[in-house]
């Protein structure tokens, strides 16, 4: 079943000199359950098409169909609840609420969309992060690691269609960013969630189900479960 | 945490330091419009207390009601106290009198002493038989009675023993006539003194409960029992500051109250949105990862003014609390600067009145300025979390120019000119500070409206003539000036319908003369021109109504016994320290004399040294 459906996909930024294609007719689809990576160097659009799937920014021409639902044919309001319902982000900086403790960051998406935190299942994202015993610590009481899991249950907790995850061991050492990986992993084979991640570090892409690779703006589908260039 | 909003009490704990500046301009906004309603409404309670000393606290004295009437009145909902009250010899020309002294005759209930006061019984009790009567403190002590004694008193038709059962307070009136009075109960009037009593002197006076709308009760009253209206006497200062009327002058007060609130609400706004404003500038990447996480605009508005709301929590009793304790040291002064003046000023009191409009104020005061600090944390774009960058949709258009001046100087300027809001805000508040500051002088002639001002030309005490002549003897000013708790005793004189012109215009004048001290004081009145061709008695003031088109220059002439005598205008003056209803011209003590004749005072002013009782 098809999730994600992104069609000529074009962002430009500036104009005359100063103009920059950042994308150039981006077209690729991904399945349900998918793990995907997406690869690149510095500046050669990877972030820009994240954020344009993620409905963060409009893109200048092309389509994006999420479940079927064009993002970009929606009024603002409604395009943010779709986002709030549908798709889950993860960032490299992690972006916890200092304030609120994990289980109440996990749960504050359902907050904004004005649902009650089912107790049960926000057990289920905290055992499966390994934060059972955590969850009333703040997040500055955690390590880099531990606050990214959290920003995975974040992620988790509103079972969205897609997660949106920009370079998430960016900040993590290299034991942390395995563990961060295998919780993606798990994630996406346990719940069926499809994954889009960015990463600039080709050896993260062993575990994805599918790598496409973004340069200078052009999306190229290298295919595969494994990044046979470096296998 | 069962709604997003919960975030914001648990914000505001954490972040109690960030917010400090926020919180001290809702304070100071707070603090400033209770204390501006608050000493309104002092002023209120204490002319409502002064006037009640001086006319008594009831509302309406309804006049020739026999006693069934009175007693029905008496007995309706909407009325608290009553009492019947009965005089004789109100005007003393009636052979009443004790000791020789003429002798107001005086019959009431007991409830007298709680509508009026003024008459509270200082020594002894209230009447309970028929030959017992309440006297005078005056004649306590001028005749050097004690409760118990008996007096005679004379009347027309013989004498009247009466024994007093106790003494009250003086009444003014009675006190500038020499007079004495007795208080009889209504039974023991009835007794002795149906005789020489008219129909008209029987009187109800009454009280409204609070919150009755007394006219409307009024009419009701006259309406019922067909009483003349216009028969009625009401307590109208009392009404007035209790706004059961149509007169305006409580009003006006409470109008220049609002005036000031809404300056004050206008800078706080400014003040307020400045800083929220800045706070909400420090937390762009929250908002924009708030928006990541898939609030809506309207939601990130709703956070940032509830977090505004919340700020109030503390800020605005704590604004109350210092309003409160202001107003009591600001009484405090007032009492001790005059007591005279402010001696009714409550002493510890709490004005609910500035205590509403304090929190209603400042609540709305809050929500106005939390708009556009609201309206910006909307439209932080959720790419601003992505990247990382904290202003990511300040594009700015071109690069800080390169030049001689050091540049974190031309990042400074660069940064501050170039959100045309935060320069609005920031600019606008200042400016608005120094508006206030140097509209501070021309405030105090508009104060001037709401309350009338100790003027340095004010007497404490005064002496006049019976009959507005000038027959006040000249040396008397300068005996009283001589006595050692006097600071000045001034004189002026008054001569009424001169025939004359001014320029050229025929009219009737009316001339004052003015001394030294006068002269001196008039110096702030003058609208156009010099005083000093006034005060050496080659020229006159004038002071005419705004627009009459006189001016310096003018010629006065007077028709004297002597001939004509013709005066130059030395200045125009806006307002004179008298009433006067007409045209006035003012000239030196001799120019009187030289123009009228008469060298003797109508008034002799008397300014007494600071700290004088009334002994």
């Amino acid at each position: 079943m098809e999730i994600l459906r992104v069609d000529d996909l074009c962002k430009t930024y500036g104009q005359g000199e100063t103009r920059v294609d950042a994308l150039r007719h981006v077209s690729f689809s991904l399945e349900k359950g998918t793990f995907a990576a997406v690869v690149g160097e510095s500046g050669s659009g990877k972030s820009t098409l994240l954020n344009c799937i993620g409905a963060l920014d409009t893109p200048t021409s092309g389509h994006i169909e999420m479940d079927g639902q064009d993002l970009f044919a929606m009024r603002e309001e409604a395009r943010t609840i779709f986002r709030r319902r549908s798709i889950g982000f993860i960032f490299q900086s992690f972006h916890l609420i200092g304030e609120l403790d994990v289980e109440q960051n996990i749960a504050f998406p359902l907050l904004l969309d004005y649902r009650k935190p089912d107790p049960a299942a926000v057990d289920e994202i905290l055992d499966l992060l390994g934060l059972a015993d955590r969850r009333h610590h703040l997040p500055s009481q955690l390590s880099g690691g531990q606050q990214q899991r959290v920003a995975i249950g974040r992620a988790l907790i509103t079972r969205p269609k897609l997660i949106l995850a920009d370079e998430p061991t960016g900040n993590l050492d290299s034991r942390n960013s395995q563990d961060v990986m295998a919780l993606l992993t798990q994630a996406s084979r346990r719940y069926q969630q499809t994954i889009l991640m960015i990463t600039h570090n080709w050896h993260l892409t062993t575990g994805v189900d599918r790598v496409l690779q973004v340069s200078d703006g052009v999306l190229t589908d290298l295919g595969g479960t494994t990044d046979e260039a470096l296998s | 945490m069962k709604h997003y909003l919960d975030l914001v009490p648990v914000s505001a704990r954490v972040h109690q330091r960030q917010s400090r500046l926020t919180r001290l301009c809702i304070v100071l906004s707070v603090f400033l419009i209770a204390g501006i309603f608050g000493m309104a409404d002092m002023e209120v309670r204490s002319m409502t207390q002064r006037t009640i000393l001086e006319q008594g606290a009831w509302h309406a004295a309804f006049p020739g009601l026999n006693d069934r009437q009175q007693s029905l009145i008496a007995q309706r909902a909407e009325i608290e106290t009553s009492s019947r009250y009965i005089v004789t010899n109100y005007n003393l020309d009636l052979e009443y009198q004790v000791g020789g002294v003429k002798t107001g005759i005086c019959g009431m209930d007991e409830d007298m002493l709680t509508l009026y006061p003024a008459l509270e019984i200082e020594d002894g009790t209230f009447p309970q038989t028929e030959t017992e009567a309440l006297a005078t403190k005056d004649m306590k002590i001028q005749l050097g009675l004690s409760v118990g004694n008996t007096i005679t008193l004379q009347t027309p038709t013989g004498t009247l023993p009466v024994t007093l059962s106790g003494f009250t307070g003086n009444n003014p009136l009675l006190s500038q006539s020499g007079a004495y009075a007795l208080f009889f109960n209504v039974e023991g009037y009835r007794t002795h003194f149906m005789p020489d009593t008219k129909p008209e002197d029987f009187m109800l006076y009454v009280a409204f409960a609070p919150h009755c709308r007394i006219p409307q009760a009024i009419d009701e009253i006259c309406a019922e029992y067909g009483l003349d209206e216009t028969r009625v006497q009401q307590n109208k200062e009392l009404l007035t500051l209790t706004l059961q009327t149509d007169d305006s002058a409580m009003l006006r007060l409470y109008l220049i109250a609002a005036v000031l609130a809404v300056l004050v609400v206008a800078a706080g706004i400014l003040m307020i949105a400045g800083s929220l404003n800045s706070n909400v500038a420090q937390r762009t990447e929250f908002f924009g990862m708030l928006r990541c996480l898939g609030a809506t605009p309207r939601q990130v508005k709703r956070l940032v003014r509830r977090e505004a709301l919340q700020l109030c929590v503390g800020a605005i009793p704590a604004g109350l609390a210092l309003s409160v304790v202001t107003i009591w040291g600001l009484c405090a002064v007032l009492r001790q600067a005059s007591d005279f003046y402010f001696g009714d000023m409550p002493v510890v009191a709490v004005s609910w009145v500035s205590l509403i409009c304090g929190t209603v104020i400042g609540l709305v005061t809050v929500l106005l300025a939390a708009r556009a600090p609201a309206r910006r944390a909307s439209r932080v774009s959720p790419l601003t979390a992505v990247s990382g960058n904290a202003a990511p949709g300040i594009a700015c258009g071109k690069a800080v120019r390169a030049g001689r001046v050091p540049v974190e100087v031309r990042l400074g300027v660069h940064h501050a000119l170039h959100s045309r809001k935060n320069i609005l805000l920031m600019t606008g508040s200042f400016a608005f500070s120094i508006i206030l500051f140097l509209g501070f002088s021309p405030t105090l002639d508009f104060m001037q409206n709401a309350v009338k001002p100790l003027q340095p030309y004010t007497p404490d005490a005064s002496v006049l003539s019976k009959d507005d002549s000038c027959n006040v003897p000249k040396a008397l000013a300068q005996q009283i000036s001589e006595l050692p708790f006097v600071e000045r005793a001034f004189g002026r004189s008054f001569a009424y319908d001169l025939p004359g012109q001014v320029a050229g215009e025929s009219v009737n004048i009316m001339l004052v003369s003015f001394e030294d001290n006068q002269f001196g004081w008039a110096e702030d009145m003058v609208r156009e021109g010099d005083l000093q061709a006034a005060r050496d008695g080659t020229g006159v003031l004038l002071f005419c109504k705004e627009g009459s088109g006189y001016q310096p220059g003018d010629t006065v002439v007077f028709d004297t016994p002597q001939g004509e005598k013709t005066l130059p205008v030395a200045a125009t003056l806006n307002y004179t320290p008298f009433a006067t209803s007409s045209d006035t011209v003012i000239c030196s003590e001799s120019l009187f004399t030289a123009i009228t004749g008469q060298s003797d005072y109508t008034i002799i002013d008397v300014q007494l040294r600071h700290g004088k009782t009334d002994e």
